[in-house]
């Protein structure tokens, strides 16, 4: 069985409403992923959440709470990038 | 962790390196504060320079906030007494020839960083405001804190600025001063304190990690 999909429908010049709307999702999706798992921004908020805890701003149990979020999505992230999981695979050539 | 009271020769040769001092050719301890395990921290001395380390069945330490702090106080507490030239975090060896062989090669510089950071510490500033007020500052903010930076700096020998990694720093800089000038470099951080009344962090003395820009090989 052969699935037509947005890639070869856009390939072929055609397009549809309905699919574009899910590229799109897919592209805020990606931006969001990588703002939210970015690893150097997640050590500076690491550095930061530290900072604020060491001037008094914050307490210690929000500091703990949010250092062991930060470091759960640090791990995450350098996980991702270690195996590219930001990129996708075009089959019909290159890395999207 | 228990402390250790015996030691394996075949797990334990591995080096973990705190910093590097200028020292006779005799060992010396300094207690048994080893990252890990709570091993002995002792010299391993080579022609009138010593690297001070411990013994270790690792080679790679995770940079956990345990982990640094035991690696900070080790060189802090030889910075009392020594000269250092201190180590990133994480650096072990394979053995002592090993890091024999890396001192060999890196002696030149190590004997100069040593007498160009021979009585002086390091001094940490990061000045904090609130967000409000850094809004209200705008593009000044740049201006405000290089006035402050050049302020401090000229009671300094060396200074760095380091990454702003928060909206809500202004200032984010490193400080190599001389041991009899801390005094007076103090006496300049309140007078910036009293500008804006920012809520400053003003840390130290630390060895000077920094200013050492020496590279030396780690790991195996």
């Amino acid at each position: 069985m052969f699935i037509i999909d947005d890639i070869v429908l856009r390939l072929l010049g055609i397009s549809i409403l309905p699919f574009d709307t899910i590229a799109l999702f897919k592209l805020i999706r990606d931006f969001a992923y990588k703002e939210a798992y970015d690893p150097p921004k997640i050590k500076d908020m690491i550095k930061e959440n530290r900072l604020l805890f060491e001037i008094g701003e914050r307490t210690e149990e929000d500091y703990k709470i949010i250092d062991a979020d930060l470091r759960e999505k640090l791990e995450l992230g350098v996980k991702a990038r270690e195996m590219k999981l930001d990129q996708r695979m075009d089959i019909l050539g290159g890395v999207a | 962790m228990s402390k250790k009271t015996g030691k394996d020769p075949v797990i334990e040769e591995r080096k973990y390196v705190y910093c590097i001092i200028a020292n006779t050719e005799k060992p010396a301890s300094f207690g048994n504060k080893g990252i890990g395990n709570f091993s002995e921290v002792y010299t391993i001395p080579y022609k009138g320079i010593s690297a001070v380390v411990s013994d270790t069945p690792l080679t790679d330490y995770q940079s956990t906030e345990e982990n640094i702090k035991a690696h900070n106080e080790v060189a802090t507490l030889v910075m009392k007494e020594h000269t250092v030239i201190p180590m990133a975090f994480g650096m072990a060896f394979k053995d002592k020839e090993v890091l024999l062989s890396v001192l060999e090669k890196s002696y030149d510089a190590i004997k100069k960083s040593l007498a160009l950071l021979d009585n002086k510490v390091e001094l940490g500033i990061k000045i904090v405001l609130g967000k409000e007020l850094m809004e209200l500052l705008g593009e000044k903010k740049i201006q405000f804190a290089s006035y402050i930076f050049e302020s401090l700096k000229k009671k300094a020998v060396e200074s760095v600025n380091a990454k702003l990694f928060s909206e809500r720093l202004l200032l984010n800089a490193s400080f190599l001063v001389e041991k009899n000038k801390i005094k007076e470099f103090s006496k300049e951080v309140d007078e910036v304190e009293k500008m804006l009344a920012p809520k400053i962090q003003y840390t130290g003395p630390w060895p000077p990690y920094n200013f050492v820009k020496i590279k030396i090989g780690g790991g195996e």
